[in-house]
């Protein structure tokens, strides 16, 4: 690569980095049903750990969360309710950017849990939008619950119990 | 063609678990057998894939694909057909079946059969049962009697390894039990609450095919204890619970005596005209669709119920233009299966101060009251249901973002007990229930489809609401509350347990197959799996069907011996 083009490429870079927050730069994954821009996955992708922030390294799991979403939307919904997911997801756009509100992982708390009511008082006048944040929700908890520290630690799963008492007492 | 290497002295068509059974006997009195499987070879463990894995490492959560769902409908109905097992079972699109009526019909295509993930339920019947269709007026009467059979339980029961108590109910025979799981608090509650209000109701622990005790037999078939994993339709590392693949197949091959010919389709039975005898039967390889015949002086039949009827339909001759032993049309005929439509849930307000602990895969059983000792109702016959009390630790997942997450990891608490019951009802074997081949659509292997044709009837109806009202009562004697009954409407064949067909009987006019399940007029012929049955009772069948054929496949064995067949 010689100087100019080195040059050229740091300024798309720095055009880039001024239109879209930092975690924007990765590559957008292909699913064959769900069908993400760029833009739209950077807020997906911010919305999954907003909705319920964790430390991952304290609850490992074998795919990132946004990953599991993805995978179980383009693998296991119908073609109508990825539809109706992906309008939900545009309308969140839409009010991110009605409300000049750009990158969800830099928010404060008080400011992530307006955008939260405002969701959930959307349920009957946005429908999509609602069902976009009910469904990532759901997901997002059965990712979480379902890693193997939570169900080993907090819930106490045993693979194999070897055992059966009828009435433990708690 | 007709060398040694396609001759043997049994046949058994079909690896699944009646199958296995003839193979295991036949092979321990030292006959050569040839045991062929249309499906896949299965090892033991070996070809468990997701045996061990863990909830998290399913790419899925245990869901199913929704190209492959919508693609088969019948089989994504199924309660096992899960991304854990989903491997073990027949896909609609794979093979293709008639449905003038709706029918799932649930199959597992693989050695081993349904047996790698069936529920595992094991209750003997009892005369009740047997003499249920000569009481009542329908279908024929049975050949056979409890004390036929109770010897074969026996000795079925003391191979396989049946957990369960001896509970003194006289329609439910007792049997040769290994020590019971508990029952939990609730569970010991409603068997109370049952004792003290009803004189001939029983709740008792549900017998089933799980190793609880170490016994010299399970060490020689390389099987241990059941760890109460609750993931058996994967298969069992550890062989706690029995399947054809841990403990029949295993055991034949040790002998010496089995061959074993997995991917063979069983085209029909090669019957003699001039010795009035089958001969064997005729073979299509399941990948390269090239045919083979193979010979031997007797033939188990033990397709799977409806997959045996076809066969026997398509056995064709100039002496059975209708179908082998087809004399008066009655082949494919009488079927019948289980009413699961019916369940019945509740809350329990106890016991908030118990919860079960660890894991165990079987719940409680209601035997069989209704119409038992009389008749007693506007329908006919009864239901026996299952019982099972549960409680676990709930999460909170209210709230989002950092409020979620706080009730996620600080907000767990148990939730109350949850109590059901599922019906399992008797259903009547009617003329107009029925299987038979397509005169036009062929399979790849050039053997016509099955078309199935069984429904629902009024006596069906009236029993559901029998159970709705009995079960009320019987929840609110309990303490039960917010009982709630639901009705599926699902179609016959989710039971999986669908029989007949080839029923037994004494008269070769109004049955086809003898006391020893020879067919009448083809006695080298048997047929032991569900096809053969008479009637349906309430019990799930499997250990029933195990019995028949040790006992049939024994009779086998001495007639050979005697040189009768």
């Amino acid at each position: 690569m010689n100087r100019r083009q080195a040059i050229q490429q740091l300024s798309i870079m720095g055009v880039g980095l001024a239109l879209y927050p930092a975690c924007n730069l990765e590559d957008v994954p292909t699913y064959a049903r769900v069908l993400l821009e760029r833009k739209q996955y950077g807020i997906f992708k911010q919305f999954t750990e907003a909705i319920l922030p964790v430390d991952h390294t304290l609850y490992p799991t074998p795919e990132p969360r946004s990953t599991f979403i993805l995978t179980i939307l383009n693998d296991c919904t119908s073609t109508q309710e990825i539809g109706q997911y992906l309008e939900g997801l545009k309308e969140f756009e839409t009010y991110l950017s009605e409300n000049k509100l750009k990158s969800l992982d830099k928010l404060s708390n008080e400011k992530l849990d307006e955008i939260f009511s405002h969701i959930e008082d959307s349920k009957e006048s946005n429908e999509n939008l609602s069902r976009f944040a009910r469904i990532t929700k759901s997901l997002a908890v059965q990712h979480f619950t379902g890693s193997e520290k939570f169900m080993t630690e907090e819930m106490e799963y045993e693979f194999v119990p070897g055992r059966y008492i009828g009435c433990a007492k708690i | 063609m007709n060398d040694n290497s396609h001759t043997f002295d049994a046949i058994v068509i079909g690896a699944g678990m009646s199958g296995g059974w003839a193979a295991k006997e036949f092979c321990d009195h030292g006959l050569k057998t040839l045991i062929l499987e249309r499906g896949r070879d299965v090892k033991h463990i070996t070809d468990y894939p997701t045996t061990n894995m863990l909830p998290w490492e399913f790419k899925h959560r245990g869901r199913i694909p929704i190209e492959v769902e919508e693609a088969n409908p019948v089989i994504s109905r199924c309660y096992a057909f899960r991304e854990d097992a989903m491997h073990f079972f027949v896909k609609d699109t794979e093979h293709p079946y008639g449905q003038p009526k709706p029918f799932d019909w649930i199959r597992g295509y693989q050695v081993g059969g349904r047996s790698i993930m069936w529920a595992r339920q094991t209750q003997r019947w009892s005369n009740y049962d047997f003499e249920g269709p000569a009481r009542d007026g329908f279908a024929v009467d049975w050949p056979i009697r409890y004390e036929d059979l109770a010897p074969w339980y026996s000795h079925v029961e003391a191979f396989v390894g049946i957990s369960g108590n001896k509970d003194g109910v006289d329609t439910l025979p007792d049997g040769e039990f290994l020590k019971a799981w508990d029952l939990n608090c609730v569970e010991q509650h409603f068997q109370t609450s049952i004792k003290e209000n009803y004189k001939d109701r029983h709740v008792i622990y549900a017998r089933c095919a799980h190793i609880t005790e170490m016994k010299e037999i399970f060490q020689k078939q390389g099987r241990g204890l059941c760890q109460g994993r609750n993931i058996c339709q994967r298969g069992c590392p550890f062989g706690g619970y029995f399947n054809s693949n841990s403990t029949l197949i295993p055991w034949a091959e040790k002998t010496g005596n089995l061959t074993l010919r997995a991917d063979a389709v069983v085209h029909s039975i090669i019957f003699d005209e001039k010795s009035g005898k089958a001969t064997g039967v005729r073979v299509v390889d399941r990948l390269t669709k090239e045919t083979t015949e193979y010979f031997a002086k007797v033939i188990f039949v033990n397709a799977g119920t409806l997959n045996s009827n076809l066969i026997l339909l398509n056995s064709l001759s100039d002496r059975f233009p209708n179908g082998l032993g087809n004399d008066h049309d009655l082949l494919g005929k009488y079927v019948a299966f289980h009413n699961y439509r019916a369940r019945i849930s509740a809350e329990h307000p106890g016991h908030k101060e118990f919860a079960p602990e660890g894991g165990r895969p079987t719940s409680a059983y209601v035997p069989r009251f209704r119409n038992v000792y009389r008749q007693e109702t506007d329908f006919l016959r009864g239901y026996a249901c299952t019982f099972g009390a549960y409680r676990g630790k709930q999460t909170n997942s209210d709230g989002f973002g950092q409020t979620l997450t706080d009730h996620l990891l600080d907000d767990k608490e148990y939730g109350g007990w949850r109590v059901g019951s599922g019906m399992m009802g008797e259903t009547i074997p009617k003329e107009n229930s029925r299987v038979w081949l397509d005169q036009e659509k062929k399979d790849e292997w050039g053997i016509p489809l099955l078309n199935i044709s069984m429904d629902y009837d009024e006596n069906d109806e009236k029993m559901i609401q029998d159970f709705f009202e009995q079960y009320t009562e019987m929840f609110e004697k309990a303490g039960f509350t917010n009982i709630s009954t639901r009705d599926s409407k699902q179609a016959p064949g989710l039971d999986i347990h669908e029989m007949g067909g080839v029923r037994m009987g004494s008269d070769p006019k109004t049955s086809m197959l003898n006391k020893w399940h020879q067919i009448h007029a083809c006695p080298n012929v048997f047929v032991t799996d569900g096809a053969c049955m008479t009637s349906v009772s309430t019990q799930n069948p499997s250990l029933t069907f195990m019995a028949m054929t040790a006992r049939a496949a024994n009779h086998a064995i001495e007639q050979l011996k005697k040189e009768e067949i």
